[in-house]
């Protein structure tokens, strides 16, 4: 039966650069009418470029799309939905102020003489929620809505102009599980009147309940196409497989030495409400401790919270047996390092140079009685360089004209001058290219060496 | 390169203007006289560019310097008055002043820090409110021509130059210091350029707001009493006008709006530039209506300079339509 359905869009040999990392690299990919197709790979497999692309807002490099069998140009977003495609983004765009009916008809105003025609208007969006049984009001206001209503605030946006494909980048990321079960209701019978899903999550089980099937991306390459139609249907552990690749057993490997020393750290029944609960881990000295699990599991927030950036709503955290403190200040002092996996808004201040970001955590080297000392910030700069091999090695250069590996590297080094006894990573790698990332690895490695605990997450 | 060129046109500006004066006005312009008045100008200017080029770092411009100017003015006319002229009370008047305007600048500080304002409205707000206390305080003007310290604090000279310059060159020396040799002075730009990383390397971000204010505050406090000297009497509109002309004097310098960017060499420039255009467009007589408009011209002229030439040199396209695609955050 699949093999009858027609195919809706095609994408041939798709391939796209950003300065010179290439990161789609000759993607066959394709939809047909009314399935729900989803699209898997670890973050920076591509995903997020490919429908970029399908929407018009990366160009392509090479490659070609095919609309219903006809080649199209997709340019911009508006040739984008001149060819039916719509995207329902991660953070909702809609305009809390308004009313559901003049949220969707934003942009495409029915009007005569110059006046709106709310009535009509209103009966047109009417008309659309009661075909597919959404269960809104036309007239009602937005800010009314739940983040579920909302969303489906955005899906009408799509069903308006007549889309026959529908991105959905993340949907169930903000939604709880109940209303995560009202959307994949709405998202069936999208399908079964025909409109095709393109379906983005991290979260594997709604995958693999939802999709006819599913497309597999890893560093840019397509893996594996998995149908359910197939023989045996589609088995999770084939499409995990596909998504991390073999490159699980060659992969740098550590000689796991579970911890002999002190504990450095001691979480005891740790949860902030909403986020993560109950949590119990040690760490002890020149131990790394990895913390797994898909997104939205609570590990960032975990490491937050016992930084003291986030509160904590019970258990306790004992650091070097004395209970932590909640102030950021006070941990840096007694020697905890956090590194944030939003390098960009929370790694470093892009228009200073290196060695003013290497002394940010720590001013009382660089100074005394609050006057800086430009000797003590060199040495200290200079010594940083050295050790984690920046490159180009100059402490008066400004972060921002660093490649992402050697800014990751700079954030990673003043932590590393610190001589932190206990360093609380987030996420290490994001957007860092192969050869910075085993560096990286190396120094945290070093560190754990040289007797800090090291919590990682990966 | 491009940096080499931006900072070569600024000279350039500079120089344009003096030798447009030189060709159409020698006999006007290049006088001893002329050239003390730029040099006052420059040094009002000055002083509170300095401090606003703080606020101008962490969050956004400090509008109400005008009205601390006023408030300065005040403080210190009325306790010299009231005490009998002396010179003790001339000391103490002064130091009140400045005390008085670094506290309306904590008091802001703390609103735009704490409840998370924009710093423009709070600023604005109490330029009104400074005006307000300035006229109540002085019903009528409040004239004052003793000490004589206090009358050369505004109209003496030494070795034939201002003193109001001696004080401008003292200040910037003391800004030059504070912004790029303390601690305090690099945590304004930690916490301009990038809040959370900040915040997530143990810097606070209250003192900082706050002291940068009160240190706005006592710059036009400063200002204020230098111009009460001048002018020997205490007047609520005094500074009227200031506050723009600051602020242009700061955008000129190079300062951002609270993204961490400016230099105190900036707030110098910047003054100095504001005073001589001022200047060139009264002698080269231009009507005062006109110069209003030429100056509201220059601020975006200005602003659109720096922008381009920061994005040229940053390598990024500097008009947004044509901004190219190289982000690479969301790879994923």
């Amino acid at each position: 039966m699949a093999e009858n359905k027609e195919i809706l869009l095609r994408c041939s040999k798709i391939v796209k650069e950003f300065s010179g990392n290439r990161v789609l690299d000759q993607v066959d990919f394709d939809i047909r009418k009314g399935e729900v197709h989803s699209l898997c790979g670890e973050n920076g497999a591509g995903k997020s470029t490919l429908i970029k692309i399908i929407s018009g807002i990366y160009p392509k490099d090479d490659g070609v799309i095919y609309i219903n069998g006809n080649p199209v140009d997709i340019h911009s977003r508006q040739d984008s939905t001149a060819n039916g495609i719509a995207v329902v983004y991660q953070e909702l765009s809609v305009m809390t102020t308004l009313t559901v009916a003049e949220n969707i008809m934003a942009g495409k105003e029915l009007t005569k003489f110059g006046f709106l025609q709310k009535k009509q208007m209103n009966r047109r969006v009417q008309d659309l929620i009661d075909k597919y049984d959404l269960g809104l009001k036309a007239t009602q206001r937005v800010a009314e809505l739940s983040t579920a209503g909302r969303q489906v605030v955005e899906i009408l946006k799509a069903l308006i102009t007549d889309a026959s494909l529908i991105i959905m980048d993340e949907p169930t990321a903000s939604l709880s599980y109940k209303e995560s079960e009202a959307l994949f209701k709405i998202i069936r019978s999208l399908r079964d009147n025909g409109v095709s899903i393109l379906y983005i999550s991290h979260r594997l089980d709604e995958v693999y309940m939802l999709s006819d099937r599913i497309t597999v991306l890893r560093d840019g390459k397509l893996v594996g196409v998995f149908d359910k139609e197939a023989e045996g249907g589609i088995k999770p552990d084939e499409v995990i497989q596909a998504m991390v690749g073999k490159s699980l057993s060659t992969e740098r490997q550590k000689e796991l030495t579970p911890g002999s020393g002190k504990v450095v750290l001691d979480v005891r029944h740790l949860s902030h409400r909403g986020y993560f609960n109950d949590i119990s881990l040690q760490v002890h000295e020149g131990e790394i401790l990895g913390i797994g699990g898909l997104v939205g599991a609570g590990r960032t927030e975990l490491l937050r919270s016992i930084f003291g950036v986030d509160p904590v709503t019970a258990g306790e955290v004992t650091y070097l047996d004395q209970p932590i403190s909640r102030s950021i200040r006070q941990n840096i002092k007694s020697g905890i390092g956090f590194i944030s996996e939003d390098r960009r808004s929370e790694g470093f201040v892009p228009q200073l140079s290196v060695e003013q970001n290497a002394e940010m955590i720590n001013f009382g080297a660089v100074s005394s009685f609050g006057v800086l000392s430009k000797a003590k910030e060199r040495a200290r700069a200079k010594k940083m360089i050295e050790e984690v091999n920046l490159h180009p090695a100059d402490p008066k250069y400004k972060v921002a004209n660093f490649s992402g590996g050697n800014q990751q590297k700079i954030v990673v080094g003043k932590w590393l001058i610190h001589n932190c006894k206990l360093l609380l990573i987030d996420e290490p790698t994001v957007g860092v290219d192969v050869g910075a990332k085993s560096e990286i690895y190396k120094i945290i490695e070093d560190m754990a060496a040289n007797g800090a605990a090291v919590i990682i997450r990966q | 390169m491009q940096k080499k060129i931006y900072k070569f046109a600024k000279v350039f500006i500079i120089v344009a203007m003096l030798i447009w004066m030189a060709v159409t006005s020698f006999g006007s312009f290049y006088t001893v006289s002329n050239l003390s008045s730029i040099l006052m100008s420059a040094a009002l200017l000055g002083i509170m560019a300095c401090g606003m080029m703080f606020p101008l770092l962490v969050s956004g411009p400090d509008l109400s310097v005008s009205g601390a100017m006023a408030v300065g003015g005040m403080v210190a006319v009325k306790y010299i008055t009231s005490h009998g002229g002396t010179t003790s009370s001339f000391v103490t008047g002064l130091l009140l002043a400045l005390l008085a305007g670094a506290l309306i600048g904590a008091v802001m500080g703390a609103a735009i820090h704490y409840f998370n304002l924009p710093s423009f409205i709070v600023t604005l707000a109490m330029q009104y409110v400074l005006y307000g206390a300035a006229q109540i305080g002085l019903k009528s003007k409040v004239v004052c021509s003793s000490p004589e310290l206090f009358c050369k604090l505004g109209n003496g000279r030494l070795f034939g130059f201002p003193i109001p310059v001696y004080v401008f060159l003292v200040f910037v020396v003391l800004t030059v210091f504070l912004m790029h040799k303390t601690v305090f002075g690099r945590k304004s730009f930690m916490f301009g350029g990038n809040r959370k990383a900040s915040v997530l390397c143990g810097i606070k971000g209250a003192p900082v707001a706050i002291l940068v204010f009160a240190y706005s505050g006592m710059a036009a406090a400063l200002a204020g009493v230098i111009m009460a000297a001048m002018n020997q009497q205490a007047s609520a509109t005094a500074g009227t006008g200031y506050d723009t002309n600051v602020l242009l004097a700061c955008v000129l310098g190079g300062g951002s709006m609270g993204e961490g960017i400016g230099s105190a060499g900036g707030a110098v420039y910047g003054a100095i530039f504001v005073a001589l255009l001022n200047n060139c467009l009264r002698i080269a007589s231009v009507p005062s209506l006109y110069q209003e408009m030429i100056v509201g011209v220059l601020i975006i002229a200005a602003m659109a300079f720096e922008n381009y030439f920061k994005a040229k040199a940053s390598g990024m396209h500097w008009s947004r339509r044509k901004k190219k695609v190289e982000d690479t955050r969301d790879f994923a």
